[in-house]
């Protein structure tokens, strides 16, 4: 599938040489017909209609939940479950039937994905309502993972993305609702879903992604394991820092799916894995930015190992399930960033490479154990993570400006800005060398802005830009 | 990365729009329709067979606070027998609620015993007898086991929440505080399972009942 973008620019550029004599009109009908001119148009107006449907279908299901909550006195318990059910049959059933009609206009099928997005959010209220219903206590987050899992259910069934994307925000709003709250001591599936969210995630969204071949639920998905396996591992009164600081980068980086290998759609599947791996690189380096960031700040003799009791321990212990799958799965992705296929990635001309990943996060975890487990090396580990931030963001920057991409470059200048402004107004530096620093601070970024935007372009008259160039970080 | 690979130009679009979605056949939509109504109805299973199997018992409840009106619509419910202190007292609290507790998070059964008195206008209270960390099964004919869990200091059984209508509240509220400066009572008609667990049915406050 073309990009509407590109098609988009080429429909110009083709009219212009058509103008200019350069093609006549029968090359650009061929161009035309070949690129599908005529439905560029509708297919932006179609694509307005479906996220206007998307949103009434969310209004009306929050109308929807409010009008359970709101407890009408008028009727009975039983005649308002009644009628949800019967609206949750019924919007599901209107909705699916538009949708899949392809005799009807575009918009009716925008509709129909309006409505099943309603029918999903009826499902919680219908839920929400039976609760009531019996007068349950509590547990609230129990309610938005079984509402989440249900949406999850029929997006899978019917390959749809925006019921993926809504199942992972409940998921995750569960999760967070668990976490925080009290969850009792046992005997509840609930606390066996928020222990091991991330690999709930990883077993169902993941694929989930891959099967309605979205982005959007894989950049979710991939943000969910990341969060929920921190939060799970900080359970432990830092015991467990070490590896919730090396384990998210380091499996991340070498994401593909063949090891989570699914589905291998007939229509460029190499490109579905490559974009999926694109977006796991760029969290795992946006990780270990954000570990470098923190720990270069004169946090490390505050940081100290908490008591963690046997009671603790033992709630939590079933940890171990994820946290040998996951290491095993980066194991083996590392392995395979050996085999002679994926030597490409591998890359020489570049500073992040898997080479300088490996070994930023290698020396990151060795000094965080040693710190807390042999010796106390504040004074050490302030200077070397300073520095590793530093050579970090100067090699995004530099990567940035030999590849041509934008995101990689502002990143890695805004991180090297940051991180001098940071140890600035940490360390009592005089007022005179503050303003300094901000002013050389602010020109570095101006030239190096500019630079860079000098180069994209001198770039761009040698050669046509590659999208897939952007999309790498 | 990707980037050094030679990509067909025009670039190629991973997001491509869901597929068609013609041909669809319809179990694709009905089969996980009716899972989720099966979830749907699964969700209250326990309290419905608590509601119809359970014994009918009365619970005491806390003074409420008259300048603390009730939020939202729906009742906290704070029982005597959610206080640690009173589990305490208990002939077997010491070990599970005493200073030197070693858990925090467990769950236990409470044992109440039936009131002996009877009053014609108003249920009495069930009285508690004694706590354990098991199932009890020597219970008398008159007494049940109440299902609890300890969440560090709070205990919960369950019972906690109260649904009514946003427009009953207030007059229930008034009810509730003007009865009980009279010094009568405010009780909660429960039912409890073989299992210990319980759900509220109604509120007694003075002798009127409010069911919602």
């Amino acid at each position: 599938m073309v990009s509407e973008k590109f098609r988009r620019q080429l429909r110009q550029e083709a009219e212009q040489w058509w103008h200019e004599g350069l093609i006549d009109a029968s090359a650009y009908g061929q161009l035309a017909d070949r690129y599908q001119f005529s439905e560029i148009d509708s297919a932006a107006r179609n694509r307005f209609t479906a996220i206007l449907m998307g949103l009434g279908g969310i209004l009306m299901g929050l109308g929807t939940i409010t009008f359970v909550a709101a407890h009408w006195e008028d009727w009975s318990r039983l005649s308002r479950l009644f009628l949800l059910l019967s609206l949750f049959f019924g919007v599901n059933a209107t909705g699916f039937y538009l949708w899949r009609q392809h005799t009807l206009p575009k918009s009716y099928q925008n509709l129909g994905q309006g409505l099943l997005l309603l029918g999903a959010l009826i499902l919680g209220a219908n839920m929400a309502l039976m609760s009531q219903i019996f007068h349950q206590s509590g547990n609230l987050y129990e309610l938005f993972l079984v509402w989440g899992l249900g949406v999850m259910l029929m997006s899978f069934s019917l390959r749809l993305t925006s019921l993926g994307v809504l199942a992972g925000i409940l998921l995750q709003i569960g999760y967070w609702l668990g976490f925080f709250g009290s969850i009792s001591s046992e005997g509840f599936w609930g606390k066996s879903i928020i222990e091991h969210m991330p690999l709930v995630v990883m077993f169902f969204l993941i694929p989930l992604a891959y099967w309605c071949r979205s982005r959007v639920i894989f950049a979710l998905s991939s943000i969910a394991i990341i969060t929920s396996l921190l939060a799970n591992l900080l359970r432990f009164e830092g015991w467990m820092i070490e590896v919730a600081i090396g384990l998210p980068p380091a499996l991340f980086w070498t994401y593909t799916d063949r090891i989570w290998k699914f589905e291998r759609s007939h229509r460029s599947p190499s490109s579905l894995d490559r974009h999926f791996q694109s977006i796991a690189r760029s969290l795992s380096t946006i990780f270990l930015s954000l570990v470098l960031y923190v720990f270069s700040f004169n946090i490390w003799k505050y940081l100290l190992l908490g008591e963690l009791s046997w009671e603790q321990w033992q709630s939590w212990r079933h940890i171990w399930i994820d946290l040998l799958i996951l290491i095993a799965l980066t194991l083996m992705g590392w392995l395979q960033l050996r085999s002679p296929k994926r030597r490409w990635q591998f890359r020489k001309n570049r500073a992040i490479n898997s080479l300088t990943i490996a070994i930023t996060i290698f020396v990151s975890v060795s000094l965080a154990f040693w710190h807390w487990h042999i010796q106390s090396i504040a004074i050490v580990n302030i200077i070397l993570f300073n520095l590793m931030l530093l050579l970090f963001s100067i090699s995004l920057i530099r990567d940035g400006l030999a590849l041509g991409v934008r995101r990689t470059f502002w990143g890695g200048t805004f991180l090297l800005a940051i991180g001098i402004v940071s140890r600035m107004l940490e360390y009592n530096t005089g007022l005179l060398l503050k303003s300094l620093v901000f002013v050389l601070c602010g020109v570095g970024v101006m030239i190096a802005g500019l630079a860079f935007e000098q180069n994209v372009k001198k770039s761009q008259h040698l050669s046509i830009p590659n999208s897939s160039e952007e999309e790498a970080s | 990365m990707t980037s050094d690979i030679p990509t067909p130009t025009p670039p190629y679009h991973a997001q491509t729009p869901n597929p068609p979605a013609t041909g669809l056949s319809p179990w694709r939509l009905w089969v996980p329709l009716l899972l989720q109504a099966a979830l749907v109805v699964a969700v209250p299973a326990q309290n419905a067979y608590t509601y119809l199997t359970g014994q009918r018992i009365i619970l005491q409840t806390m003074p409420i606070d008259p300048d603390d009106p009730l939020q939202g619509y729906y009742q906290i419910l704070n029982y005597e027998i959610s206080r640690p202190d009173r589990l305490q007292m208990l002939p077997g609290g010491k070990e599970l609620f005493g200073q030197y507790r070693t858990r925090h998070h467990f769950s236990f059964y409470l044992v109440l015993e039936a009131p002996i008195l009877k009053v014609v206008t108003a249920p009495m209270s069930w009285q508690p007898v004694r706590v354990s960390s098991d199932r009890p099964t020597d219970l008398a004919a008159n007494q049940i086991a109440l299902k609890g869990q300890a969440q560090g200091w709070r205990i919960v059984y369950g019972i906690e929440t109260y649904y009514m209508p946003e427009e009953r509240r207030d007059r229930v509220n008034n009810d509730i505080i003007r009865v009980q400066n009279r010094g009568n009572n405010f009780v909660v008609e429960v039912r409890v399972d073989d299992r210990g667990n319980a759900i509220p049915v109604s509120l007694w406050v003075g002798d009127r009942n409010y069911r919602f």
